[in-house]
């Protein structure tokens, strides 16, 4: 996949400045810089526990109900500082949408799943048009049209997850971060949302996170490597290693540990 | 075959004593279900030895009276035989009980799953549960001694025994019980679908109001019903707290006033007991008539229970 366009000239939607968490007194994550381009994929790459979900969380202040958590440095969204006092989570949320790794759809009807983000965010137009326009978005429409009124955990787990798409595309997201969004599915639900992914890109900005290396080089036009150090305490930190365009990240790393990583010799 | 796999095996460094385990694992089958059975039949024979009573209760006392008296005097002369009178003061003491219960059960619970920091969290629970503890005598001692004279304070007409009472007390008593199963019920949402919640943008009230409680519903009735069941058979605070008098059913309602002497099914069989009515007598049958009817209602509520518990349970997976 080639870039469409230079870089330099898209807008930042979000831009991460020194970034560091802490799990209690955890070291998770030190010193993370990185923006990230309107419109483009960005996928997040490294081995476990280097700390991809824990900066996915923090783009939009979800790390912040885990109890202990803390965030120190600047994450600027559109010209804001994402974590002043005077911003409040709820509105972060719902301007940066989030998918996780399980399918998590409400135990609740079809319909409902989608429409209840759509209501409590104040939604003044045709909910019903809404709902059917965001199951299309994400491809499921014409599985689920049919039966909208039934419980949403009859579907399979790649509908869930569609599902579950279509429920953070609902409202409009500005930003939409997937936490390995295929893990829990088979070639054929991960190969039609990763094509979902790519018609969404042309709307949306997203950042993914995955380990499989063919995705990320599929669906993303920008990757960031995560990697962790390794003390003598043997207690290591995530860091960010390396961050480019994907081409230049999968064919010419600048480091080797992201050469070993993303060619699959991890040592 | 077993032999075979044993000999296919050509190092014997792997010895497992299933002999052994095989035997004691065949008598803590039978014990367990010797003790299983052993509680099966305990219950067994307390129905069937109330109902046996209740049947010699019935051949001298016709149901039609029992149902349909307006009076519940047994012990007196002349006596009559309406148990709503009992079922009445037992209903009212319970609802009262109940309306304390219930919303600030609901509450804590949703306070403490949702609102307290872990730390907080830790302490609260197992204290909720030390509280759910205190022996029922104390809270009946409780109501004499320290609300009734409040009440009598702030209310006119308040009498020293009365339903009000006994009725707020046993709500405090029964509180832990709520609050405890509805907090277990919340807990166990699965905290994937608050992340779920949040990330769409709603407030902690939305995701608690519309994803959590809605998921917990099934859990929360139960454990409501379940507090139903132990306000309708709490016995020592409304013996020691709400007297023993029971009202007759006029049409003016008089035997709802919650702030007069009331006499439910429980304190009426204590009374009863305490006495030394002959056995035999008609007036201790009478104890198995009405330990009948209370049996009855409290499975009623716990079917109740089951069946909500079981029909309205979202499952998460
Ligand atoms: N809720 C938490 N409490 C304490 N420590 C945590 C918590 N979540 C994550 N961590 C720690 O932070 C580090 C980074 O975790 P994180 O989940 O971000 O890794 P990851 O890169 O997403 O890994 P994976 O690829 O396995 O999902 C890990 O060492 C983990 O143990
Ligand atoms: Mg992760």
């Amino acid at each position: 996949m080639s870039l469409t366009a230079p870089i330099v000239d898209t807008e930042t939607v979000l831009s991460v400045e020194n970034l560091s968490v802490y799990y209690g007194n955890f070291l998770a994550l030190k010193d993370v810089n990185l923006s990230i381009p309107q419109h483009y994929v960005t996928a997040f790459i490294g081995s476990s526990g280097c700390g991809k979900s824990t900066l996915l969380r923090c783009l939009n202040r979800m790390n912040e109900l885990i109890f202990g958590s803390r965030v120190l440095g600047k994450i600027n969204y559109r010209g804001t500082d994402l974590y002043a006092p005077t911003v409040d989570p709820v509105d972060v949320r719902r301007q940066i949408g989030m998918v996780f790794q399980k399918p998590n759809p409400f135990p609740k009807s079809i319909y409902e799943n989608i429409a209840y983000p759509i209501r409590i965010n104040g939604y003044q137009g045709d909910v019903e048009e809404l709902v059917e326009q965001s199951l299309r978005d994400a491809a499921l429409w014409d599985e689920v049209k049919d039966k909208l009124k039934q419980n949403a955990l009859s579907l399979s787990g790649g509908q869930q997850q569609r599902l579950c798409i279509a429920r953070a595309l609902a409202i409009e997201p500005d930003l939409l971060l997937m936490d390995e969004p295929c893990s829990a599915l088979d070639p054929i639900s991960t190969a039609r949302i990763e094509e979902l992914i790519q018609q969404l890109s042309q709307q949306y900005t997203i950042v993914i996170v995955t380990h499989n290396m063919q995705q990320a080089s599929r669906v993303s036009q920008m990757t960031a490597f995560f990697n962790t150090t390794s003390d003598e305490a043997g207690s290591g930190h995530g860091y960010l290693a390396e961050y480019g365009s994907t081409e230049q990240i999968f064919s010419d790393p600048a480091q080797d540990v992201t050469r070993d990583y993303v060619s699959g010799r991890v040592g | 075959m077993s032999e075979n796999l044993a000999v296919s095996r050509p190092v014997s460094r792997w010895k497992p004593q299933r002999k052994l385990s095989q035997w004691s694992e065949r008598i803590v089958y039978c014990l367990f279900g010797a003790f299983a059975l052993l509680s099966i039949a305990t219950t067994a024979g307390i129905i069937a030895s109330l109902i046996v009573e209740a049947i010699e209760f019935f051949k001298v006392v016709p149901f039609t009276q029992f149902l349909f008296d307006r009076e519940w005097t047994p012990l007196f002369a002349n006596p009559q035989y309406g148990v709503f009178v009992l079922i009445f003061a037992t209903l009212m003491t319970a609802t009262i009980a109940l309306s304390v219960a219930i919303p600030l059960g609901i509450l804590s619970a949703i306070y403490l799953s949702e609102y307290a920091p872990p730390r907080l969290r830790r302490w609260l629970k197992p204290a909720l549960e030390i509280l759910a503890g205190i022996p029922s005598v104390v809270h009946g001692y409780f109501a004499l001694i320290f609300v009734t004279p409040i009440l009598q304070a702030l209310i006119p007409g308040v009498e020293v025994f009365n339903a009000l009472s006994a009725g707020l007390v046993m709500g405090i008593a029964i509180l832990p019980l709520v609050a405890s199963l509805s907090e277990d019920a919340i807990f166990a949402v699965p905290q994937s679908l608050r992340q779920g919640a949040y990330a769409l943008g709603t407030t902690r009230r939305e995701a608690i109001q519309n994803v959590v409680l809605p998921g917990a519903l099934s859990g929360i009735v139960g454990a409501c019903i379940l507090g139903m069941a132990r306000a309708v058979g709490e016995t020592m605070i409304v013996t020691i707290a709400a007297g023993q008098n029971p009202r007759p059913i006029n049409p003016d309602l008089s035997f709802l006033d919650p702030r007069i002497s009331v006499q439910t099914m429980t304190s009426f069989i204590v009374q009863v007991s305490q006495g030394d009515a002959p056995v035999n007598s008609i007036e201790y049958k009478t104890i198995f008539a009405v330990g009948m009817t209370l049996f009855t209602l409290t499975l009623l509520l716990n079917i109740c229970s089951f069946w909500f518990v079981n029909r309205f349970r979202e499952k998460y997976e």
